[in-house]
């Protein structure tokens, strides 16, 4: 969150950190995903879910201390304007491909933060993307893979 | 701790590979919001939000070497 217009005076940044290994990316209940490849629609739901607030990306990137912890929600979706693309990369350390559409999306969003002991609520108005994607990928090992096992690749859930 | 493997690649306009997981298959959402969004903030008075999040659910290896199924969002 910024106070300035066009990305300046940072002064929110609310991300998982990096404790688990991952980057910024941690587990989710599988009912918070849906997505509906042939309607090129998806969904993403969080409620209360624990997250840090590092201030701004620099302090979060360079190491720094959390200023407080938020229960964010938020929810996302992922439709219209959509444009088939199917996309391989096998000269990266990580090859892949992935087959999809790009998207529209929007998102709001809302967190009830504690800093310094002072609990309020922030909030996020709904705002579209300015990019959105929703596809099947495989990376890695899997990138040479040829099947397509559908219930192999997160259709299920977890 | 998580026995899954991380991935440094993120690439801000989608141009690359959605997924910070790698060793996956599955389904991806990415979604890149720009800086306009209205925000309301008692505490510092942030008037606007930008934002980036994904999510990936499928089968992934884990650094045991087996395959995990999993959903993960990137916040």
């Amino acid at each position: 969150m910024f106070v300035g217009a066009g990305g300046s005076q940072q002064v929110h940044d609310y991300n998982p950190g990096e404790e688990n290994g991952l980057f910024w990316t941690v587990p989710i209940p599988s009912n918070s995903v849906h997505l509906d490849l042939e309607d090129a629609t998806a969904a993403l739901a969080l409620s209360n879910f624990l997250i840090d607030d590092y201030g701004s990306v620099g302090n979060a990137i360079s190491g720094g201390k959390e200023i407080g912890t938020a229960l964010l929600s938020m929810h996302i979706r992922w439709g219209g304007s959509a444009r088939r693309f199917n996309v391989v990369n096998g000269g990266l350390p990580t090859p892949f491909r992935a087959t999809g559409f790009t998207t529209g999306a929007t998102m709001s969003w809302s967190a009830v933060e504690t800093i310094g002991g002072v609990t309020h609520t922030v909030k996020g108005e709904k705002n579209e993307a300015d990019f959105g994607l929703v596809a099947r990928e495989r990376n890695g090992v899997f990138f040479a893979q040829n099947d397509d096992d559908q219930n192999d690749d997160g259709g299920n859930g977890d | 701790m998580l026995d899954t493997a991380c991935k440094m690649e993120v690439v801000a306009d989608g141009s690359g590979d959605g997924s910070t997981i790698r060793d996956f298959k599955g389904q991806i959402g990415v979604s890149e919001f720009p800086p306009t969004g209205a925000a309301s903030d008692p505490f510092f008075g942030g008037k606007f939000w930008a934002a980036d999040v994904r999510f990936m659910k499928g089968v992934f290896v884990g650094r045991d070497n087996a395959r995990h199924r999993g959903t993960f969002a990137f916040i």
